[in-house]
């Protein structure tokens, strides 16, 4: 195991302490308190919202690198976790986790995500800020109903939209909270690691860090580390994407959702891009309708499908050499698409960053009634922009490529590793090929 | 007990507070509601069907689509020229490209559009925020891409816009106030006729499908004008007119259609006269369709002033005329409209200058003009910033999904019911009633939102305060651990 971060004296004290991560909160919550008021009560126009400028410039862009660099570290300081932490503080029931939630809470996640992004193209969430203030609003009940009624953070754990993301993309990130193993089989402290005691709640995420496997849950919120009386937790960081490579007990909820991530990339891609423009009007021409909800979901199936449909063929291919069915296939080898995955999807939201990023900071000044003029928002140069996502995408496949390898390896045997493996790879490279041509085009601004 | 009844008192003390909460939330909603809403409804009965706003089901105003469509699709214009400007090595256009871009974007999310435009805008949307980068990242090679993708939009939306909805529209009765934008796009395309006919005559082959098709527009607008029960006599003479101009265009016959156009500019030339006529005699409404109107034809107006002074001053004397005439169609325009609050203080700027204008422009000497146009100039650039900076993103002439918009059908009773009694909201206001009920929707919709949390809250805190000790012992006691490495 590497190094122990928490071995820096002055780490634990931080985290131990009552500032984390209630110092982190108070801020995203003083943050979100302005932009719900920008959105709802703020300019119409996106281009002059600083709420929209914060959501889909500046947040947006930067939570799938968050995730891989410090994992879900930003559940423990997202203000609707806040909330809910609040709503439970002062009215909570406590009451169990419906049992529909944990077996089919991934999959509403999957739905939800998939639902929103949806509705995002047809009513235009991200270029309203009404739309986008309607957004948080029907997230904040939700969480406030979750908050209420059931314990610990059900919400983020079973419900957010988010979260299934955020599950998916911490599983490749630099950071693992563990307990250790030696130290915890000595333990008679009833689990409060998980149950709390005096020092601090118990694990918000019903984690129970001396059997965690995956960092998908954790936020690293230390709540185990300020309750664990032996010292036993333990937070260090690994190579990216490791995790994928022994996923011991894979869900195929878990990789659908992995899968069905490559689609929306493509969505979001294909839907910024000059060519959207002639794609519609040919879809239009087909369908013979000119309205936009119809011929946008049509599109919208189609990209979902896509990445699907290839990774069922894949499976089918594979299936001939480990002798697995197409589910397991799927269900083993979808982890292993992550990588692509946030590398699409850090490519694509890094345009907006850093071709927009400006605009968070003109925002900001017109907020305070300053008169900004009409220069350029771009932070980089757009060609410097389109090298950091050829760079991103070709590490990614490269990350992807590599969990498969090792997935097969772990999962199979010398002999029937190769074909499963070739046919992987030849996936991983046609998405590849998409995700590149993609990036050649131009592509359209949020704001 | 003791412990227990101060507990209670305790959530009940909350469960006040939540109660409040929740009222205060509902009334918070309620109370964003523009006072003006109630205004004009009080005032619905006084000021009756003249100046009427034509709301139709989805809060669709025929008159707004009209004038947001012709701003949008001049704007395009220019935007198209600007990158071609800037192509040819105009650095400065790229500044003016960014805020006609702007522009276009304002007018775009402040209109409500009906379903069968829906498409259209949809891709003239698309194509304005994939010129933003271009434009932003100063990327020529991209902007004429993007000017080109734009162009097709804008085409599209022309075509839908003539072919699908205002022929939808059309027998519909329409108010008087409507009169001005479809006025301004008549006058548009008579010209556009009348220039496509005389450069098909000079040989232009191109321009004859050119002219045929805004002669079908001018058609199509005639039946639309119609219907406001003003400008009968030369809008009758127009009609009468075109056919002849119509069927030359049909058989080719360049030297007929050149001759049949004579009577027909004449009778549009009454058109213009009786039109600004009118304009004097009439007091505008301050529905945004008003506004908007009154802006294009002000803005197109100092444009032509400028220009034809500045062709005077070349030594084309018949310009001045045409420049006085201009002046006075200013002042019809400035005198004649009822102007939005966030643009009152630009058009008093403008209509001082203007005032200070036109008895040097009466007699002028290039030296006069030239200051004198200046102000002119200057305070019609705080209009235009005041336009579409301050005043059409607040007016939000547009708020709802244009849902709906397809049952505007003559035939359909609802729509018909809706246009011929007048609902609430369309004596005289119609957009602006709209745009407040929009804000009091907005209201309630958060108010909705407080309550149902408020609600939700208030309901967790009493099954709180109900639940039995037992339970409240159990949830002390520690949990079952897991037998994974989660509670799943």
């Amino acid at each position: 195991m590497s190094t122990n971060l928490l071995q820096n004296r002055s780490l634990r004290r931080f985290l131990t302490s009552g500032l984390y991560p209630a110092v982190f909160q108070a801020v995203t919550a003083a943050v979100f308190v302005v932009i719900m008021f920008q959105l709802v009560l703020g300019p119409a126009a996106a281009h002059s919202n600083f709420g929209t400028a914060m959501t889909w410039v500046l947040w947006w862009p930067l939570i799938p690198i968050i995730f891989v660099v410090l994992g879900r570290f930003w559940c423990a300081i997202c203000p609707f976790g806040t909330l809910s932490d609040l709503v439970q503080k002062y009215v909570g029931n406590n009451r169990p986790v419906p049992e529909f939630l944990k077996k089919y809470g991934i999959w509403i996640i999957d739905a939800l995500f998939i639902l929103i992004t949806w509705a995002d193209h047809v009513w235009g969430i991200v270029e309203s800020p009404w739309g986008s203030g309607m957004l948080l609003l029907g997230l904040t009940t939700g969480v406030v109903v979750s908050g209420a009624f059931w314990q610990r953070r059900t919400w983020c754990r079973y419900l957010c939209f988010l979260g299934g993301l955020a599950g998916n993309y911490a599983r490749a990130g630099m950071i693992a909270l563990r307990a250790d193993p030696a130290v915890c089989a000595k333990c008679k402290s009833r689990a409060v690691c998980f149950n709390g005691n005096e020092k601090g709640p118990g694990c918000p995420m019903f984690e129970f860090p001396r059997l965690m496997e995956s960092n998908a849950s954790c936020n690293l919120c230390a709540a185990c580390v300020k309750t664990c009386p032996n010292d036993a937790i333990q937070i260090t960081l690994r190579p990216p994407t490791k995790e994928l490579w022994f996923v011991r007990k894979p869900k195929f909820e878990e990789a659908f959702l992995a899968i069905v991530i490559m689609g929306i990339v493509f969505v979001q891609n294909v839907t910024m891009l000059e060519v959207w423009n002639s794609l519609l009007q040919q879809l239009q021409q087909i369908t013979r309708t000119d309205n936009y909800a119809v011929n946008f979901t049509i599109t919208f199936i189609i990209a979902m499908g896509l990445p699907v449909t290839l990774f069922g063929l894949a499976a089918l291919v594979a299936r001939r050499f480990n002798d697995e069915s197409v589910v397991v296939n799927l269900t083993k080898f979808g982890y292993a698409i992550i990588p692509l995955d946030i590398a699409g999807h850090i490519a694509h939201n890094l345009y907006h960053l850093l071709a927009e990023g400006k605009a968070v900071g003109f925002t900001a000044l017109e907020m305070f009634g300053q008169q900004v003029d009409t220069a350029s928002a771009a932070l980089v140069p757009i060609p410097a922009i389109q090298v950091m996502q050829y760079g991103l995408i070709v590490l990614g496949a490269l990350a992807s490529l590599y969990a498969v390898y090792a997935i097969s390896k772990n999962h199979y045997g010398q002999r029937r590793q190769r074909g499963a493996l070739i046919s992987y790879a030849a996936l991983v490279a046609v998405l590849f090929g998409i995700n590149v041509w993609l990036f050649t085009l131009p592509m359209a601004m949020r704001m | 007990m003791r412990l227990l009844g101060n507990h209670v008192q305790r959530r009940s003390s909350l469960i006040l507070a939540i109660v409040l909460l929740a009222l205060l939330a509902t009334a918070c909603g309620a109370s964003t509601t523009d006072p003006a809403a109630i205004d004009h409804g009080t005032m619905a009965g006084m000021d009756h069907t003249t100046m009427a706003g034509t709301t139709l089901p989805g809060d669709v105003s025929i008159e707004t689509v009209h004038a947001s469509y012709l701003d949008i699709a001049s704007n395009i214009n220019d935007l198209r020229s600007r990158v071609a400007q800037w192509q040819a090595g105009d650095e400065s256009s790229i500044n003016i490209a960014k805020e006609k871009l702007e522009r276009i974007e304002i007018l775009l999310s402040s209109t409500t559009w009906p379903t069968s435009l829906g498409g259209a805008v949809a891709k003239t949307r698309q194509a304005v925020s994939s010129m933003n980068p271009a434009l932003n990242g100063t990327n020529l090679q991209a902007a004429v891409v993007m000017a080109k993708v734009l162009g097709d939009a804008a085409h599209d939306m022309t075509h839908d816009f003539y072919g699908a909805w205002l022929t939808q529209v059309t027998g519909q009765p329409l108010p008087a106030m409507a009169t001005h934008i479809i006025y301004l796009d008549l006058s548009a395309n008579i010209n556009d006729l009348k220039s496509r006919v005389s450069a098909w005559e000079k040989g232009d082959e191109a321009s004859l499908a050119v002219a045929k098709e805004k002669a079908e527009r001018i058609q199509v607008l005639i039946q639309v004008a119609t219907a406001t029960g003003t400008l009968t006599k030369p809008l009758s003479a127009i009609q009468q007119r075109l056919p002849a101009v119509s069927t030359a265009l049909e058989r080719k016959d360049v030297t007929v259609a050149t001759a049949a156009l004579k009577p027909f500019s004449d009778a549009s030339h009454d058109l213009t006269h009786d039109f600004y006529a009118w304009l004097g005699t009439t007091a505008g409404s301050s529905d945004p369709a008003c506004a908007q109107a009154a802006y294009i034809d002000l803005s197109g107006n100092i444009t032509d002033l400028k220009a034809r002074m500045t062709a005077w001053e070349q030594g084309d004397t018949s310009s001045l005329n045409i420049a006085q005439e201009k002046m006075e169609r200013i002042q019809a325009v400035l005198a004649h409209t009822n102007w939005p609050v966030p643009m009152a203080a630009a058009v008093g700027k403008t209509t001082a200058a203007v005032q200070a204008a036109a008895p040097v422009l009466a007699k002028p000497t290039p030296a006069t003009s030239a200051a004198a146009l200046k102000t002119v100039s200057d305070s019609m650039h705080d209009v235009t910033h005041a336009f579409y900076n301050d005043y059409l993103p607040q007016a939000k002439v547009a708020m709802h999904t244009p849902a709906g918009a397809e049952a505007q059908q003559p035939g359909v009773p609802a729509a018909v019911d809706d246009l011929t009694t007048g609902h609430s909201g369309s004596h005289g206001h119609a957009a602006e009633a709209a745009a407040a009920s929009d804000d009091a929707s907005k209201g309630w919709i958060l108010g909705g939102f407080g309550a149902v949390n408020a609600m939700v809250i208030g309901t967790a805190a009493v099954l709180k305060t109900r639940k039995p000790a037992r339970s409240r012992a159990r949830k002390a006691a520690p949990q079952a651990i897991p037998s994974g490495g989660s509670a799943e």
